[in-house]
């Protein structure tokens, strides 16, 4: 029997899941404790839909285990699934039904309806109750699919990029709804997404997965903390790897080298001036772009962008 | 009132407390005012209920907040919250950052005093 | 779980609408062609339609449900999968039953009550049957939706088991029944959150394993006769001459495919070429000459299987005499175990006729007959021990030839003109024409001879007429190909007294080498054997006696040595494949004795049944200096890049 008040409420133990040749899940031992809102994020590929399908247990995994609020997904009884949510991206429901049968449905299942929830959610979205699901817009059909999650009363809700491709209003819609009528005492949230924004706002714990393996679980200021952005110019334009230690990201933009480099300290400026830089700064560096050099790190630079006025030097090296 | 920014080089729960630090400083907010609440302004934000807890909890720490039970959060009244050390070293941070910046901007020092001077007493008058 | 049933209802409901209707429209259009005598189009017609009708719903609605997104929906909820699966199976089978069952439903009723016609109460077996067999392929339509991989498609042969048997009277809902209980067995286990595992549990294994094996023994069997066929047609004649060649030139005489091609002299002949008994070996060049100029005359059984009284209307043989002369139609009602005739122009009840005077307009008048019939050539009726002949300008049914006891006509009376002959399990009877023509009711035959072949291996009579008596040639050897039964040709004359004396007996051997015959037995023991076994236990051809004789002989059946061989070497072979494909995939213990034993008693379709529904080996990962390499080779490219820019 899963004890209720279990620690985590999701644990992998050394879980692997592959397609074909390619390791969607390489072996990742994450554990993520009860409460708060936890952001998972990711670039495309790092495994995080496969990891939420394998720990609901509708994907079987190479190797390893995976357990959700203490029961191991393959063996996921009703009960437990009833205390679990998942809103998904592509917000899918059956077309053929009605908001109002859908809800009815829904209520019928769920032990712990909480049917005021329910409408205070919905009233952010303009769905009627007679509408049918299919002739909704992605937006309504957002707003229902997260008014019917939170109205189960769910104590863990697994959120995959759930804005996704809605308009502005809707998307406030969303998040507000989530964030002061979804987030409880009690309650755990995992919110997957790609907006740097909206994690910046949501997130109390921050997950970071890269090719299926764990990359770091702090809270977003800590791993921001580490990050910086040191600007030089006149740079040998290819450094070596381990000259900079910890970089993550070289861009060459109009003739300055940006380096954003992780665990950086002052000695690195002795450093980039030994190797030749001058005007050595720091830049401050926002959430998004820190986190986005965090990813990117391993993934191939692009090609240097060049000024596209200079041929000659500018003097003095303008900012 | 207090906005915050995604994208910003400043976490979030940094914006709110220097918004509100400024506030103080600025004699918007006087002693003895009420603040929103955490769940209100996190509302009001779009953000994490948390955030905004973790901003109160420090201004609540640094003296200048304070709340009181069952009522909400209040400003508090001046005094001294600071010790002497870590005044002085919070001003030759502060000295250090500001010349610093405009070390090259070719202003004259007088110049620069001067201009010091007028923005510091107008806004100490008003908080007075 | 009935909230998630009524929805799924509710989901399909314009959908019924349309299709009940359409269906309803569709059986009203073709009743014109009478759908309750069946005939072998109709019926294979019918089959087909209503079979890919329910497949189409079974993939559809699952099909539509499988979608990652749909089925998270359907999945993760606080309801076992079990019961989603039958709130789902369950919605689906209603609206099969509305669909499908109604309209017949309302035809039947229909035809059996509005019409004058009237139809028997056996004809309303027609409706369950036929859900029945829509939900089969439902439910194979839901289960290949649901299964891992699409090798499960061959589990759809199951429903061959009660579409290609003919079981007697009502028992064709046992093997009907006995599909569906174990299609919907195999659905509700595919039922699963994880849809990509495989399926698991021993029992699920092997009922899923069994049906695939079967699908696949036959496949093998027909392929191997097609290329055995082939390579033996290209042997001899090569491939250009494929298309012209004449199996008949094949076989040597002494087998039973060489006498298949033979015409009725030419079978007489070949009865007499060889194994002469001595006695009679004086005269055999003169019968030889005489078997030349005659005429040969040849008769068949043709009843091996009775229909039984109030059996289902689609298992019919005909059961319609057409008097063409008077312009009726006789159709055997089993209602009332009588004739109903109707006028064929317009339709107009003619009368009812039983087998003691002439027609009525009472059927409670009529005397039914003894049981139902088989019914030859528009005018002879046929029961076991008696044959009527249909008078049909005085509407009555004239007794022509009985015999006694319980003795079982296979033929009426076979006209070969100056002579006709009746075959009988037992016996060959004799009558000749003119005493026919004269007597007005039954006539004794002038000749009985016992039959040396006993029925069950008889397939055909010949008779010649010679100067002074008959010569009789009985060719057996009909079971022959399963190594079972009576494979002889006896030859004999039939003298003026009506003593019948063996002039000659050949051996029959089949045409073709025994592992070609029993390459089913040696492609898997284990399926040959059930398959037999399980035909024989409801072939319904005769006595109880005959049955569990067939049934033994196919569990003890005789193998020749080259068979027995051959079987021991694919089974040891089909079972060391299946050790090293189970280790490979890793695989062990008891599930790999499991399988392994499988595949000793099941041969080859048990290794490729293994094959399908085990998962296969993970793909062994990347060497690590090759990931090197690449990583490398990455690198340089990126440094190329920089550089130039």
């Amino acid at each position: 029997m899963p004890e209720r008040g279990c620690e985590f409420v999701i644990e992998t133990d050394r879980l692997s899941k592959r397609f074909g040749r390619k390791l969607a899940l390489r072996e990742l031992t994450l554990r993520v404790p009860r409460g708060g809102i936890h952001a998972l994020v990711g670039s495309n590929g790092a495994g995080k839909s496969t990891l939420f399908r394998v720990l609901l247990g509708l994907l079987p995994a190479d190797g390893g285990t995976s357990r959700v609020l203490g029961v191991d997904s393959r063996r996921l009884d009703p009960a437990t699934r009833g205390r679990v949510g998942l809103v998904h991206e592509e917000h899918t429901l059956p077309g053929w039904m009605s908001a109002g049968e859908l809800r009815r449905m829904q209520r019928g299942l769920y032990p712990r309806w909480d049917e005021t929830c329910f409408d205070e959610v919905i009233g952010h979205f303009q769905v009627d109750a007679r509408q049918r699901v299919g002739q909704l817009s992605r937006g309504e059909r957002a707003g229902l699919n997260l008014a019917l999650a939170l109205a189960q009363s769910p104590e863990l809700l697994i959120l995959d990029e759930p804005t996704l491709g809605l308009d502005v209003v809707a998307r406030q819609a969303f998040l507000e709804s989530l964030l002061f009528l979804g987030a409880q005492e009690g309650r755990t949230i995992v919110y997957c997404s790609h907006q740097m924004d909206e994690v910046e706002r949501v997130a109390d714990d921050l997950i970071v997965l890269e090719r299926g393996e764990l990359a770091s679980l702090t809270s977003p200021e800590e791993l921001c903390r580490r990050i910086t952005c040191w600007v030089a110019d006149a740079l040998p334009p290819v450094l070596a790897p381990g000259e900079v230690p910890g970089l993550l990201q070289s861009r060459t933009i109009g003739g300055q080298q940006h380096l954003v480099v992780l665990d950086s300290d002052d000695a690195l400026a002795a450093r980039l001036t030994a190797l030749g830089g001058r005007h050595v700064e720091r830049l401050p560096l926002s959430f998004d772009r820190a986190i986005n050099a965090y990813l990117t790190r391993d993934h191939a630079a692009p090609v240097a962008i060049a000024d596209p006025v200079a041929t000659t030097p500018s003097a003095g090296g303008a900012r | 009132m207090i906005t915050v920014t995604t994208g910003d080089s400043r976490p979030i729960f940094r914006q709110i407390i220097d918004a509100i630090r400024v506030k103080i400083a600025g004699g918007e907010l006087a002693p003895g005012d009420k603040l929103p609440s955490v769940r209100s302004l996190a509302m009001q934000l779009t953000v994490n209920t948390n955030t905004v807890a973790k901003a109160y909890a420090e201004l609540t720490a640094e003296g200048l907040i304070e709340s009181r039970a069952g009522v909400g959060v209040f400003v508090s009244p001046p005094r001294r919250r600071l010790s002497d050390e870590e005044r002085e070293r919070r001003l030759a941070e502060a000295v250090d950052h500001f010349v610093g910046a405009v070390a090259t901007l070719g202003f004259e020092p007088e110049d620069i005093v001067a201009r010091l001077s007028a923005v510091l007493d107008d806004l100490l008058v008003h908080h007075r | 779980m009935r909230s998630l049933f009524v929805s799924e209802l509710r989901r399909f409901r314009r959908g019924a609408l349309v299709f009940a209707a359409a269906h309803l429209a569709l059986l009203v259009a073709v009743s014109a062609f009478d759908l309750f005598t069946p005939s072998p189009a109709k019926l294979g017609l019918g089959a087909v339609l209503y079979a890919v009708a329910g497949l189409a719903f079974g993939l559809y609605q699952l099909g539509t449900q499988r979608r990652l997104n749909m089925w998270t929906f359907l999945v993760h909820r606080p309801l076992s999968p079990g019961r989603i699966f039958v709130a789902l199976a369950g919605a689906g089978a209603t609206l099969l039953a509305a669909v499908v069952g109604l309209p017949l439903l309302v035809l039947v009723l229909y035809t059996d009550l509005l019409t004058t016609a009237g139809l028997d109460g056996r004809q309303y077996w027609l409706v369950p049957f036929v859900l029945g067999h829509v939900l089969a392929f439902y439910l194979g339509g839901v289960l290949v939706a649901l299964a891992p991989r699409r090798a499960f498609a061959l589990v759809l042969v199951l429903p061959t088991l009660y579409l290609t048997r003919q079981a007697p009277g009502g028992w064709i809902f046992v093997p009907l029944a006995l599909v569906v209980a174990w299609l919907a067995f195999l659905a509700y286990r595919a039922f699963k959150p994880s849809l990509e595992a495989p399926l698991a549990g021993g029992l699920t294994l092997a009922a899923a394993a069994l049906p695939i094996q079967y699908a696949l023994y036959f496949l093998l069997v027909a392929g191997s006769a097609i290329a055995w066929q082939t390579s033996v047609v290209v042997g001899e004649v090569g491939w250009r001459s494929y298309a012209v060649h004449a199996w008949n030139d094949h076989f040597p005489p002494g087998t039973t495919d060489h006498l298949d091609y033979l015409d009725a002299r030419a079978a007489l002949q070949h009865g007499l070429a060889a194994g002469t008994v001595p006695a009679a070996a004086a005269g055999a060049a003169h019968l030889r000459r005489q078997v030349e100029l005659a005429e040969v005359a040849e008769s068949v059984p043709r009843v091996r299987r009775w229909p039984r009284r109030d059996q289902p209307g689609f298992l019919d043989a005909d059961l319609t005499l057409v008097d063409g002369e008077q312009g009726v139609l006789w159709t055997f009602r089993h209602d009332r175990m009588l004739f109903r005739g109707t006028d064929a122009a317009s339709g107009r009840l003619v009368g009812w006729l039983g087998v003691a005077g002439p027609a009525v307009a009472d059927p409670a008048e009529a005397a039914p007959l003894p049981s139902v019939p088989a019914l030859f050539g528009g005018r002879w009726v046929v029961t076991g021990p008696r044959i009527w002949q249909l008078d049909g300008g005085l509407r009555r049914l004239v007794p022509r030839f009985a015999v006694a006891g319980d003795e079982r006509l296979t033929t009426a009376l076979d006209d070969h003109g100056p002579f006709l002959t009746v075959l009988s399990d037992r016996a060959l009877y004799l009558v000749r024409a003119r005493d026919l023509e004269a007597s007005p009711v039954e006539v004794a035959p002038f000749a009985r001879v016992a039959l040396p072949v006993p029925m069950a291996d008889l397939q055909r009579v010949q008779i010649a007429e010679l100067l002074d008596g008959y010569l009789v040639s009985f060719v057996g050897g009909r079971r022959a190909e399963r190594g079972l039964g009576d494979a002889r040709q006896v030859v004999g004359e039939l003298g003026a007294d009506g003593r019948f004396r063996v002039v000659a007996e050949r051996r029959l051997a089949p045409g073709w080498p025994p592992a070609y015959l029993q390459r089913g037995f040696i492609l898997s023991p284990l399926i040959a054997t059930l398959h037999d076994v399980a035909w024989a236990a409801i072939r319904g051809d005769g006595a109880a006696e005959m049955r569990a004789a067939e049934m033994r002989a196919a569990l003890v059946r005789p193998l020749a040595p080259s068979v027995r061989w051959l079987a021991l070497l694919v089974a040891v072979v089909s079972a060391l494949l299946t050790a090293r494909v189970l280790r490979r995939r890793g695989i062990d213990g008891r599930r790999r004795w499991g399988w392994v034993a499988m595949a000793a008693a099941g041969g080859v379709p048990a290794l490729l049944s293994c094959l399908l529904l085990t998962p296969p080996a993970a793909p062994a990962p990347r060497s690590a200096w090759r990931v090197r390499l690449r990583g490398l080779a990455a690198g340089w490219r990126r440094r190329g890049s920089e550089g130039v820019a």
